[in-house]
This record gives C-alpha cells, sequence and structure tokens, in this order.
C-alpha cells in the first residue's frame, strides 16, 4: 500500500517512467536512510509524506520549462488517452494536469486526494491551516481551468 | 467531471499493481539535489587535499633560495590554515544535509540558508586564498629573474624602488580579479543551479502567497 502511495507521488512529480522510476527510488532510499528519526509521535504515514515529499521537491532535473504558461501544449494529449475507458481516462487527464502546477500545489493536491485534512496537510507542509485552504481552493481553480482547456467538462 | 468523481478514482487507482520496479541505482548516479551536492562537496575536498599534497611535494623537493623558501613557506601557512577553516565548516554543512522528516517548508528554508551561507563562505575563502596561492606559485618559481624580483620587492634597503612594487602589486591584483571572476563562476555552476531551485520552492511556500 505505502509503494502505491509513492508511486502516486512519483506519478505527479515525473511524467515519464524513467524519472518515476528514480524517484521511487530515491524516496525508498531515504525513507530507510530516516527510518531512525522515526520515533513514533506523529503518525507513520505523516512522517512518510515529509520525507517523500521532502526528496520529490529537491528531485533535480532539467527544467521543461512548459510550467505555467504554454497552454498551446495541454491539448498534445497522447493517442492512448482516448482511447483507455472513461475513468480511467478521467483520471490519466487529472495526472496530465496536475503535471503543469508547481512542486508545492502537487504536494498540496496530493494530500487532498489522499483525503488528509487542513491541519494534517499543514502539519506536512510547515505552513498554516488558513494558507493551506487558501492555497487548495487557489489550486483546485487552477485544475479545473487546465483540465477545461484540455477539451473536458469539469 | 468533479474533484468528488476524480477523488473515489483515485482512491481506487490505489489498489492496481504498482508497475515500477525497484532498480540497482549507483548512489553517485542520485539526482536528489542534495546528494549531488553532497557528492560535489566530497569531489572537491578530494581535489584541495590533492592540491595540498602536490603543494607540499614541491615545497619539500625543490630545492630553493633561502627567501623563495621563506615566502614560499609563509604563503603556504596561511593558506592551510584558511582550508582548514573552510574544510571544518563545510563538514558541519555536510553533515547536517542527512535530515529528511522535518515539515517541508523548514526543510528547504534550512537547506537552502545553509546552502547560501556556506556559498558565501566557499567564494570568501577563494577570493582569499587564490592570491596567496599564487603568490606561493610564484616563490617557488626557482629563476634567478623571481628572486632578484623578490629581493627587490622585500628587500630593497633604504630606498624604496618603484618597479618590483609595481610589478609584484599588478601580479595581486590580476591573481584577486581571477580568482574572484573564476571562483563566481565555478562556485555558480557547481551549487548556484541548486539554490535557484530551492529559493523558488521556498518561495512558493511563503505565506503571502
Amino acid at each position: 500500500m505505502h509503494k502505491g502511495i509513492l508511486y502516486k507521488i512519483c506519478r505527479i512529480y515525473q511524467d515519464k517512467t524513467e524519472e518515476q522510476q528514480d524517484l521511487l527510488q530515491e524516496m525508498i532510499l531515504q525513507l530507510w536512510r530516516s527510518y531512525d528519526s522515526f520515533r513514533g509521535e506523529s503518525k507513520f504515514s505523516s512522517w512518510m509524506y515529509r520525507v517523500a515529499f521532502n526528496t520529490a521537491i529537491s528531485y533535480f532535473r532539467k527544467e521543461n520549462k512548459h510550467n505555467n504558461s504554454v497552454l498551446e501544449t495541454y491539448h498534445d494529449l497522447p493517442d492512448e488517452l482516448h482511447t483507455v475507458k472513461e475513468k480511467e481516462e478521467q483520471l490519466a487527464v487529472f495526472y496530465k494536469a496536475v503535471q503543469q502546477l508547481s512542486k508545492v500545489e502537487k504536494a498540496l493536491i496530493f494530500l487532498y486526494m489522499q483525503g488528509q485534512s487542513s491541519d494534517e496537510i499543514a502539519d506536512v507542509l510547515g505552513i498554516s491551516s488558513a494558507n493551506v485552504r487558501v492555497r487548495l481552493n487557489r489550486t483546485k481553480e487552477k485544475i479545473k481551468y487546465i483540465i477545461k482547456t484540455l477539451g473536458y467538462e469539469f | 467531471m468533479n474533484f468528488d468523481d476524480l477523488k473515489n478514482e483515485w482512491a481506487d487507482d490505489i489498489s492496481k499493481d504498482v508497475p515500477l520496479e525497484i532498480k540497482k541505482v549507483p548512489l553517485d548516479k542520485t539526482k536528489s539535489t542534495i546528494d549531488r551536492l553532497k557528492i560535489n562537496m566530497r569531489r572537491e575536498f578530494f581535489g584541495l587535499g590533492f592540491s595540498f599534497f602536490f603543494i607540499f611535494l614541491v615545497f619539500f623537493f625543490l630545492s630553493k633560495p633561502y627567501l623563495s623558501f621563506l615566502i614560499g613557506g609563509t604563503a603556504c601557512f596561511l593558506l592551510l590554515m584558511q582550508t582548514i577553516y573552510f574544510c571544518y565548516h563545510c563538514y558541519i554543512f555536510y553533515k547536517q544535509l542527512e535530515r529528511y522528516d522535518l515539515s517541508l517548508r523548514k526543510n528547504i528554508r534550512k537547506i537552502a540558508y545553509d546552502l547560501e551561507l556556506n556559498i558565501e563562505r566557499y567564494k570568501t575563502y577563494s577570493f582569499c586564498s587564490m592570491p596567496i596561492g599564487i603568490l606561493t606559485g610564484v616563490a617557488y618559481l626557482n629563476t634567478d629573474r623571481v628572486s632578484q624580483l623578490l629581493k627587490q620587492t622585500f628587500y630593497s634597503g633604504p630606498a624604496i624602488q618603484i618597479k618590483p612594487l609595481l610589478i609584484t602589486g599588478i601580479i595581486i591584483l590580476f591573481a584577486q580579479l581571477l580568482s574572484y571572476y573564476l571562483s563566481k563562476w565555478h562556485i555558480n555552476w557547481q551549487y548556484g543551479r541548486y539554490l535557484k531551485e530551492l529559493k523558488q520552492v521556498m518561495n512558493d511556500l511563503d505565506e503571502d502567497n
């Protein structure tokens, strides 16, 4: 189950399978290295999210320069997306939209999708709960906008 | 499509087989910013060690006039003291890079500030040490012409001689300028891009955003 969660984080932060594999490897390595720091004072999942996001966010790759502005690329969905089942397609579109967010917005939306409360998200990110709520609303609006530009109703 | 639907699909997606496999990757192939920083720091440490080994080798095995030996030895000792101070602080920074369990904001802020401090320390070290290093090199050049120049600069008798002072001054000025631009380029290339990336995340996490 935890590997499934890590895999989702990798899918959010990297779009190529090879990069996802490298990131997963890196996360597992850092979790293993940091395990001594887990003292049971917080939930295991919170600790795991912290290590995983710290790894994902500090993971270096050359920027593709496609963040935020180049909306034309949203229309370049791979053909296979149009042939998979509707539900899977929706999720694939969602992943595609999330790829356009900043690193912090990706962490926010991931924790929201995992059903974490704003207090729990605040604990992982180190910002206030009020700020989490404001950012979350803004990020959701951004995702809606991106998905609409991809030609889907939201 | 709405967020509730997406959340349900997201939750269902967890049970699927994870297609990624764990593969054996050498640690120096890592793409983590922090690990790359550590690898760069280790390489530079070994580079410094090799440089000092080379300097001491020349120092003990080449015969020099007494004045060159005195100036070269003093400069070398100063260089060693600066290097030990710099390496000690680098080691502290290196050991602090181990933590991954802090909250995202604390972690990124800590690494970015420490990295910036270390970059500035590195620039200062390079700025101070490179001219001393070049002077050491000049003192080691065992030629009559250099010996003559050093003698005239440092032991000219009661009358001040302008020409040797001017030549020495130009060498120091050139070394200083060269060290400034070379070290700036090198440090930015080695560490600056990581700092830029970390600062971008730090700005994104700012409460004002």
